[in-house]
């Protein structure tokens, strides 16, 4: 793993922290109430870049799990390991944020939004390849399945999102919350930013867990210490 | 890969038994689904397409890993590889022959949904070849789940779990196109879906057939 | 639907504090479990 700067990914979350700070109050307190939406449009600056990481964390998952398989470097499968959690962390939140914008909104807790079922189709894919991990006990099987199964479902990604697109469109035209007009930009530019750095020292810690994890299997500590009584 | 294909023929026809065990169990899913909704006649058959889809899904959980259990009994998988064979072409033997079982499943399960829910179509080839396609979709990943799950612990939780997500796509399409073809299609949109379903199928059937290898090296 | 949302501060302050929490416990449970494997 890359521990030339092993503080690095503390400084990134703090400056996530911080910029989220501003960014949500900004969004909450200083940006103008949108005109039909009200109030409830506040939830977009924390939403809309929860999903912008979402797919950026989605990418680099997949973009491991290709060069894994390319290199057999364990380092990726690390990162492979950590950006299935956090990519599902980052789509757990999308489906609650989504529930909570939709209720007021439609008045239903779920409107079978296309882009929102993908990003459900795609956490439970996701688990259920953590799930695989953890079955899995020889190293190298495991990687290579995980890195498998992460190419397949990362591609049936789009597929997923355009048939819902489609299967829903036969039921209710779609709408998509409006483009937003430059008084919003500033909150979701910095909370865009302000998750970024939270995801990508979330991801860089993750996989420093998992490398250290692997490193004790394969060569587990002493379980008794010098000296003592077995 | 003709020698692959008629092994796995040759296997499931010893194992026939095993195949009609499977078709009474998606037999008796549709019935549940109807004793889950009630005695609605036209609730029922409007969701007949679901049903169908649905219990076929679940049938599929049974042959795919049952497609891998000879191996594992006899730890015949490590004794394929040696042979000098392609294992790309084992796997596309094992998914053709899942394929096969998959659609006659299917096609067997039609009557049993026709009965049930009084939702029958004139245009049974075209009912038939949405069921052979929708089945190619599950059959390709499927094929390659079963092989991984084959090999672990959890294998009857964790093929369901790891094949359902991912074959959304082709379930909504199949289940829309026969929906079509039972209920009526004013829209024509019916083309649609079968074109979004076939590229489903041949998608996964290229992608899974070429990280095969990956799986079941040793 | 067309009209006006009234209200909605509470929706508007679950979402937030979800998502806060959410970051919040899941960056404890990665140092404990960084914790964890030091050891």
């Amino acid at each position: 793993m890359n521990n030339r700067f092993p503080r690095l990914p503390y400084v990134l979350l703090a400056i996530g922290a911080v910029l989220f700070l501003f960014g949500s109050w900004w969004g909450l307190f200083v940006a103008p109430a949108e005109v039909y939406m009200g109030e409830v449009q506040r939830i977009m600056y924390v939403h809309v870049p929860t999903a912008w990481n979402w797919m950026l964390a989605v990418i680099f998952t997949f973009i491991s799990a290709v060069v894994f398989l390319f290199t057999s470097d364990y380092k990726w499968d690390a990162r492979v390991e950590a950006g299935l959690e956090v990519s599902s962390l980052l789509a757990f939140l999308l489906c609650c944020q989504g529930s909570i914008w939709a209720k007021p909104t439609w008045g239903v807790w779920w409107d079978w939004d296309p882009r929102l079922t993908s990003v459900a189709v795609l956490l439970f894919a996701f688990l259920g390849i953590v799930a695989l991990r953890n079955f899995v006990d020889d190293a190298p099987r495991r990687a290579i399945w995980s890195s498998v199964a992460t190419i397949i479902a990362s591609v049936d990604l789009p597929i997923v999102y355009f048939s819902v697109k489609w299967w829903n469109s036969l039921h209710q035209p779609q709408s998509t919350p409006e483009t937003v007009s430059p008084a919003f930009h500033l909150p979701l530019r910095v909370n865009a930013f302000a998750i970024l750095f939270l995801m990508t020292g979330f991801i860089m810690l993750r996989a420093r867990i998992a490398s250290m994890r692997l490193a004790n299997e394969v060569a587990p500590p002493p379980l008794v210490e010098a000296g003592e009584m077995a | 890969m003709i020698a692959a294909l008629r092994k796995e023929m040759l296997l499931q026809w010893r194992t026939r038994t095993q195949l009609m065990a499977v078709f009474v169990f998606g037999a008796t899913a549709l019935l549940l689904f109807s004793f889950g909704v009630g005695p609605n006649s036209e609730v029922l058959r409007q969701f007949s397409a679901g049903f169908l889809w649905l219990g076929l899904l679940l049938s599929s959980t049974l042959t795919l890993a049952e497609s891998f259990h000879a191996e594992m009994e006899n730890r015949a998988l490590e004794g394929l590889l040696l042979l000098p064979a392609d294992p790309r072409v084992l796997y596309y033997g094992k998914a053709i022959a899942n394929w096969i079982q998959l659609t006659l499943l299917g096609a067997a399960l039609v009557p049993i949904m026709v009965v049930l829910y009084d939702a029958g179509t004139s245009r049974l080839f075209s009912l038939l070849a949405i069921i052979a396609l929708g089945a190619a979709g599950l059959s390709a990943p499927g094929t390659l789940y079963a092989a991984m799950t084959a090999q672990i612990r959890a294998k009857q939780t964790l093929l369901p779990l790891l094949l359902f997500p991912l074959i959304v796509p082709a379930l909504l399409a199949s289940v829309k196109a026969t929906s079509l073809l039972i209920l009526g299609d004013p829209m024509r949109t019916l083309g649609s879906w079968i074109s979004l379903l076939a590229s489903f199928d041949a998608i996964y059937w290229a992608l899974c057939g070429l990280l095969y290898g990956r799986v079941v090296e040793e | 639907m067309r009209g006006v949302v009234t209200g909605g501060w509470a929706y508007v302050w679950s979402a937030y504090s979800l998502t806060v929490t959410v970051f919040l416990v899941y960056a404890i449970t990665l140092l404990a479990r960084l914790r964890q494997e030091r050891r």
